[in-house]
């Protein structure tokens, strides 16, 4: 609230500003207009949110009593900072663009250094041009093309080079046993393996519950209940366990690698291993990605059999089919090329899970957002490439008759 | 006593303060005051427990017992609402800048949040205060581009960007080359002169703390809390062992 004027203002405009500026329950400054010379004299410091609204209201008494003076008066006591100076800065172009000369009195000398070291770092700021650097122009259509394609190719280089500098670490590990760091594998299959068990355990359980059902309700009207086995076991084997298995597997293991990686790059782990002479691929990635590769068959085969379980249940249920007929006819539709290409499948999704986990991990930059940044994509391009994947598998069997 | 024969207010008073994790307790029954418009240093020794009596100062550990007064509020019953959070800040030791963020941007953050400051206000202001910690050319990097020394530079922009008279740093000369730390110092030294800001600095530099300390609180492990404070002359002339080993930079453990 204003507190005293010795020259009342326009009535309306004195009430919005009264109105704005006790919503806000501020400090206000004492504002007097005498002789021509409009005077804001300050003893206390305003609130924050109050500048902007004193500003307005300056241009307002400007505009409808237009002074030949703006007289700013810092007191005694006054809490001089940033925002007060900014304040002193606008009065000073507003008296500037309205032709009105300004007094501007600070009090206490404290203040006034202030004030001087505040003009002192605007004027070197100014000075410097310094501020928001326009974003670089992104060019043509044609330009951005051949930026993203040449990035693809740099990107795919990289990748290129990953996997060769693990087939050659792979390769040596092979040949010499003792430097794998088998407490290393052992934890990784545990992680990623043993522990994924209940997930996929349930998920393929379900999966299969869901297919019989599906298939009941069209083998019933023939009379073909039977064949609910059949459509179970060839499905799971071929298709759906290692599929269900690599997509939990990327979700759980990839993004697990991209981020434990990813943040030993951020704290230097990695850096430090390289300096001590310690080869990373060795460390870190055959044991990461030779672990997602035993683990992902054998949990593919927990996942087929939880799946022909689940399958086997709704046979029982709903088609009354008993486990033993069930199984009989499991067992006889089964080929070895069912299980080999299954087997092969998962064996492929196993590589692609802790590979590109691990890559992404590696390519971390060095900050925080980068680990989620580079973890989602691991996720999303594992999940691409399995599906790449498998129809690769898939067209391949039906060329050799599998 | 100020010159003028003012009594100087206490900008932080801490009562029989007990501070632990889980089970274990760092610093117990600790008790000190600081006054308006003075730099008080937290020292002593590595794991004395220095950082985790900041952390307890600014609301991030909560106390098992005593009470913290700041700024005229019992933060220990009151809890750190956002009228105090506003008028104080804080300088981590890894600076706590936001990685998504430019330099800009983490420093405008305190003004978007606590004011209704429009933009171009905000802009200024930020500027300014970059251009006070010599950081104005580089508004628009990200964190990662910076080197550690912006980095606290940056963190220390952004404590100050609100003017609160209150400051809190953590080891704010760690990993800084000398000539860096110093400039800090001196940057700290205005902020008091000036501002009259109240800074509390925990650090174990001693070239830093015979710059800057108004008022030493020393901690240390043995006793799981406080063993000297006092002004710095009054800390040099101390007799104590461990006080005397830490500004003559000896070692306590004699054969």
């Amino acid at each position: 609230m204003f507190r005293s004027s010795q020259k009342p203002h326009e009535p309306l405009q004195r009430t919005i500003i009264t109105t704005a500026l006790e919503k806000f329950d501020l400090n206000v400054p004492t504002i007097q207009e005498v002789e021509g010379i409009l005077s804001y004299r300050f003893q206390d410091h305003p609130s924050l949110s109050s500048f902007p609204l004193l500003i307005e209201d300056l241009e307002n008494r400007i505009q409808s009593s237009s002074p030949s003076t703006v007289r700013i008066v810092v007191g005694e006591g006054t809490n001089f900072d940033t925002v007060f100076f900014l304040f002193i800065k606008k009065v000073e172009e507003i008296c500037r663009l309205h032709k009105v000369s300004l007094e501007c009195i600070i009090e206490e000398e404290k203040n006034r250094q202030l004030a001087e070291i505040l003009n002192r770092y605007r004027f070197y700021q100014k000075e410097k041009d310094t501020g928001y650097q326009p974003p670089p122009e992104k060019g043509q259509l044609v330009v951005r093309l051949g930026d993203s394609f040449l990035n693809t190719l740099s990107r795919w280089k990289e990748a290129g080079r990953f996997i060769v500098d693990y087939l050659r670490a792979f390769l040596k590990s092979v040949f010499n046993p003792r430097i794998i760091r088998w407490r290393e594998l052992a934890f990784t299959i545990e992680q990623a393996g043993s522990r994924a068990m209940p997930i996929v355990g349930i998920m393929s359980f379900l999966i299969g519950l869901v297919t019989a059902f599906q298939a009941a309700v069209q083998l019933r009207q023939f009379g073909a209940n039977i064949f609910v086995a059949d459509l179970a076991a060839l499905g799971l084997s071929r298709e759906l366990s290692p599929l269900i298995t690599a997509v939990l597997m990327a979700g759980r293991t990839t993004s697990a690698f991209a981020a434990e990686i990813g943040i030993m790059n951020i704290n230097e782990e990695l850096d430090a291993l390289k300096v001590m002479n310690v080869n990373v691929t060795h460390f870190l990635i055959i044991p990461r990605i030779t672990g997602a590769l035993l683990s992902s068959p054998l949990l593919t085969v927990w996942s087929f059999f939880t799946g022909l379980l689940g399958a086997m249940f709704v046979a029982f249920v709903s088609l009354d089919v008993t486990p033993t007929s069930f199984m009989t006819e499991a067992y006889g539709i089964l080929g070895m090329s069912d299980l080999w290409v299954g087997f092969l499948k998962s064996i492929f999704f196993g590589i692609i899970v802790g590979s590109v986990g691990c890559y992404m991990g590696i390519k971390t930059s060095h900050s925080p957002e980068s680990v989620g940044r580079q973890t989602t994509a691991a996720v999303v391009a594992a999940l691409f490439m399995i599906i790449i994947a498998d129809a690769f598998v898939t067209v391949l069997a039906n060329v050799f008759k599998w | 006593m100020s010159s003028n024969g003012k009594m100087i207010p206490d900008v932080i008073s801490v009562q029989n303060l007990s501070v632990g994790y889980g089970e274990t307790v760092i610093l117990k029954d600790i008790s000190f005051k600081v006054k308006e418009g003075k730099i008080a240093v937290i020292l002593g020794t590595s794991g004395c427990g220095k950082s985790t009596l900041l952390k307890a100062l600014i609301g991030l550990i909560p106390p098992r017992t005593g009470t913290i007064n700041i700024l005229g509020e019992e933060v220990t019953k009151t809890g750190y609402n956002s009228s105090i959070r506003s008028r104080m800040g804080v300088l981590f030791q890894s600076s706590g800048l936001l990685g998504s963020f430019t330099v800009f941007d983490n420093v405008a953050l305190p003004l978007r949040e606590s004011t209704n400051l429009p933009e171009s206000w905000i802009a200024e202001i930020v500027m300014l205060k970059l251009a006070m910690v010599d950081l104005a050319e580089h508004a628009h990097k990200m964190p990662s581009e910076l080197s550690g020394g912006m980095k606290k530079r940056a963190g220390l922009a952004r404590a100050m960007v609100l003017d609160p008279p209150l400051l809190f740093c953590d080891e704010p000369g760690a990993g800084l080359d000398p000539v860096t730390a110093a400039e800090l110092d001196e940057l700290f030294i205005k902020l008091r002169d000036l501002l009259g800001i109240t800074l509390v600095v925990v650090t174990h530099e001693l070239l830093s703390i015979e710059r800057i300390a108004d008022y030493c609180i020393m901690l240390d492990r043995s006793v799981k809390g406080i063993v000297a404070q006092g002004s710095l002359e009054e800390m040099k002339a101390m007799d104590q062992e461990l006080v005397r080993a830490f500004f003559e930079r000896t070692s306590r453990y004699r054969p």
